[in-house]
């Protein structure tokens, strides 16, 4: 069992600089944290290991923060021996996992820290008792090659920008084509499905048309927005922008990797809707125009409504955009 | 070319005069094996045990059907073709080969037993109605053809009957020990063509086009018909023109008078073949075409792309070789009607084809049909 003392130590005397226990995200917002502290004090001890001169923050990183903020000068810590390191790492980990579940950059953080103690094995044999869930070591090394990748990676996480799923598809490819990729994720907000599409068509596009990531990036309609500023957060592009982007970039890839479909699919719609038919009439082309069979579905409240569909259906046999859409 | 660093045989089987002669011509000293699970596990536990298994040759017996019919779709034409099912696997590596995907894991065996593919034929070579039969479904058929009897045992049971043609197909040149035979054009020797840019960086270790058609050419002075499978036809920027090529190239080497049949299809392929191709061929594009799911849930281009170059062989076709059959694997009524103005529709009409074409060139009993 680890001593862990109660101390009543200076906030000058913890240095939050040092994040090798940190698993949650150092970008959050501690406005309420800190007026809660403000008037309640801290409710729960942060952990912190003795250093030479300084404290180390094990868990707590953000009510320290935020005591800071409140301007106050001595809060009182959990304090563990400087030697133990290896105990401290799982308190990291266990004191936020059994008090929530831990988000995908925090899993791949504390996964991360935790090897650096023992090895996946280990981790997976314990992972119920550290993680409060079960981990296998094909899936903690995943979660490792993750953390090996760009710091950026892990921002996006946090921001909800990638998925798991997209980064481990990630993790096979080389160090540039991540960092190109992470850059594109940074620019444009779509669900986990669109992430995994837009990871299959661009890296499709760029082995068909010989093009690095950021070439096929610049001929996009990100390439247009992009211009010579740093970010979508520093230009003030919001979440609906980025979606707006991810939906324009989604489209741009889609008929680049899928040109004649695209534009059979574009013509169709146009024919369709210059039939004008009835809102109770819906007609149905072959899915990509592979089989043979157009469905048009009747909708009708009563005779009336059945009999004017009726007239509308005898009246497109001899619409010559029905019959060119229909006699391909 | 077989050449395995390994060679497993079942301890069951006897040391024929088939077996001993294929045992002369491999190198490894095979072992025996009780069954077929050490060869499995040796193949499973390599790091690519598609590519591994190249390299193992399992002499056993067919335990299974030995003759079966093609595994059609009901959508899409089929030829009604049979199988005689006497390997699997091959030695030679297409990016695009369905057997990466089909076996699990593949395994290059030799379905030894003469007497067995005798008694199985017996009552096709006697029966009332003409077949087709191919042993080139699971196995290149001449990849063979260094190192066993099989080939020429086969080409000289055909000779003998006027029920059913062989076609044996391979992208080798591994013709030599079948020339002098007295086949009775009862074999048809045949090639998969493709053009010269997709045979260099598609098809590992297969023959060059023109060493294919050299090879033809040779066959077809030796009184073999052939036939010519344009399938996978791959879709690239000027591959019309390249296509338009090969068929020219096809009748600069044999006449049309020989050529029984050619057949025509682009890539398809079940979806997961996709993860295999991009692991073991890396630098390969062929699985980015513009693919939809077919009806048969494979993966096939864009129907109007697929018309399009279709439209632009048969006129070729129709130039340079207007009597020979040319029929589609595996497309449906649209394709065939705007590509060829008919489609055969009726159940066996495409087999029905395929026979009269079989019988006017290669003397199978017309009657029959
Ligand atoms: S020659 Fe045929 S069987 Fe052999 S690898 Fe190529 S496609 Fe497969």
């Amino acid at each position: 069992m680890t001593a862990i003392t109660l101390t009543d130590i200076p906030v000058s005397e913890i240095d939050l600089s040092d994040t090798g226990f940190r698993i949650t995200s150092p970008h959050h917002d501690i406005e309420h944290l800190t007026a809660s502290i403000s008037q309640y004090g801290i409710m729960v001890a942060p952990l912190v290991v003795s250093g030479q001169d300084k404290y180390i923050v094990v868990s707590g990183f953000r009510r320290i923060e935020a005591a800071r903020h409140a301007e106050l000068s001595r809060i009182i810590c959990r304090v563990m021996p400087a030697e133990e390191t290896r105990n401290a790492a799982m308190a990291a980990v266990t004191e936020n996992a059994f008090s929530r579940e831990l988000t995908p950059a925090e899993l791949i953080r504390a996964t991360a820290l935790l090897l650096r103690f023992m090895d996946a094995e280990n981790i997976a044999k314990n992972a119920a008792s550290i993680f409060n869930r079960p981990l296998n070591t094909g899936y903690i090394n995943t979660l490792a090659h993750i953390h090996a990748m760009p710091d950026s990676v892990l921002d996006l996480l946090d921001q909800g920008k990638i998925s798991i799923k997209a980064c481990k598809t990630l993790v096979s490819m080389d160090a540039q084509t991540q960092t190109e990729f992470l850059h594109l994720f940074s620019l444009i907000k779509v669900s986990s499905g669109r992430q995994m599409e837009i990871i299959t068509w661009t890296k499709e596009i760029c082995a068909l048309e010989k093009l690095s990531l950021s070439q096929l990036i610049q001929k996009s309609p990100l390439g247009t927005s992009e211009s010579d500023l740093p970010g979508p957060a520093d230009r003030g592009l919001d979440h609906r922008d980025m979606s707006a982007l991810g939906k324009q970039f989604k489209t741009f890839l889609v008929q680049k990797r899928f040109p004649a479909l695209t534009a059979v699919k574009n013509q169709v719609r146009k024919q369709i809707k210059a039939l004008e038919l009835d809102s109770g009439l819906q007609l149905a082309v072959p899915e990509n125009f592979e089989g043979l069979v157009y469905t048009m579905q009747m909708e009708f409240k009563n005779v009336d409504e059945f009999k004017t569909h009726l007239n509308r259906l005898a009246e497109l046999v001899d619409n010559n955009d029905f019959k060119s859409l229909v006699d391909r | 070319m077989i050449n395995p660093t390994r060679v497993f045989i079942d301890k069951d089987l006897d040391l024929t005069p088939e077996i001993e002669y294929l045992i002369s011509k491999v190198k490894p000293i095979p072992e025996t094996v009780a069954d077929s699970k050490p060869v499995y596990d040796l193949i499973n536990q390599a790091d690519d045990p598609v590519g591994f298994a190249k390299k193992v040759l399992y002499i056993t017996s067919n335990k299974g059907a030995l003759i079966r019919q093609c595994p059609g779709t009901s959508y899409y034409t089929c030829c009604d073709y049979t199988i005689l099912h006497c390997g699997t696997y091959c030695t030679m590596d297409c990016a695009y080969c369905i057997l990466q995907a089909y076996f699990h894991p593949p395994v290059l065996q030799y379905f030894a037993g003469f007497d067995q593919y005798a008694a199985a034929l017996e009552p096709i070579f006697h029966g009332d109605t003409v077949f087709r039969i191919g042993t080139g479904e699971y196995t290149d058929s001449l990849i063979w053809e260094p190192v066993s009897l099989m080939p020429r045992f086969l080409v000289e049971k055909f000779a003998a009957q006027d029920r059913a043609v062989l076609e044996l197909k391979t992208k080798t040149v591994n013709i030599d020990a079948l020339l002098n035979l007295e086949h009775n054009r009862k074999t048809i020797l045949s090639w998969s063509v493709n053009t010269p840019e997709v045979i260099a960086s598609q098809e590992r270790g297969t023959a060059s086009l023109v060493a294919r058609l050299k090879a033809a050419a040779k066959a077809v002075s030796k009184g073999f018909r052939v036939t010519f499978h344009f399938d996978p036809i791959f879709l690239y920027p000027g591959c019309e023109n390249a296509y338009e090529k090969v068929v020219q190239a096809i009748f600069n080497h044999v006449s049309p008078k020989d050529v029984v049949w050619i057949s025509i299809g682009t890539f398809r392929f079940m979806p997961h073949l996709k993860a295999i191709i991009e692991a073991r061929f890396p630098d390969s594009t062929i699985p980015y075409g513009e693919f939809i799911t077919g009806i048969d849930n494979k993966m096939r281009y864009f129907k109007p792309l697929r018309i399009a170059i279709y439209q632009r062989l048969a006129a070729v076709f129709r130039q340079l070789a207007p009597d020979v059959a040319v029929y589609f694997c595996m497309e449906d009524e649209e394709v065939w009607m705007k590509t060829f103005g008919f489609f055969p529709g009726k159940p066996k009409a495409l087999a029905h084809m395929l026979d009269r074409a079989a019988a006017d060139r290669c003397g199978l009993d017309a009657s029959l049909i």
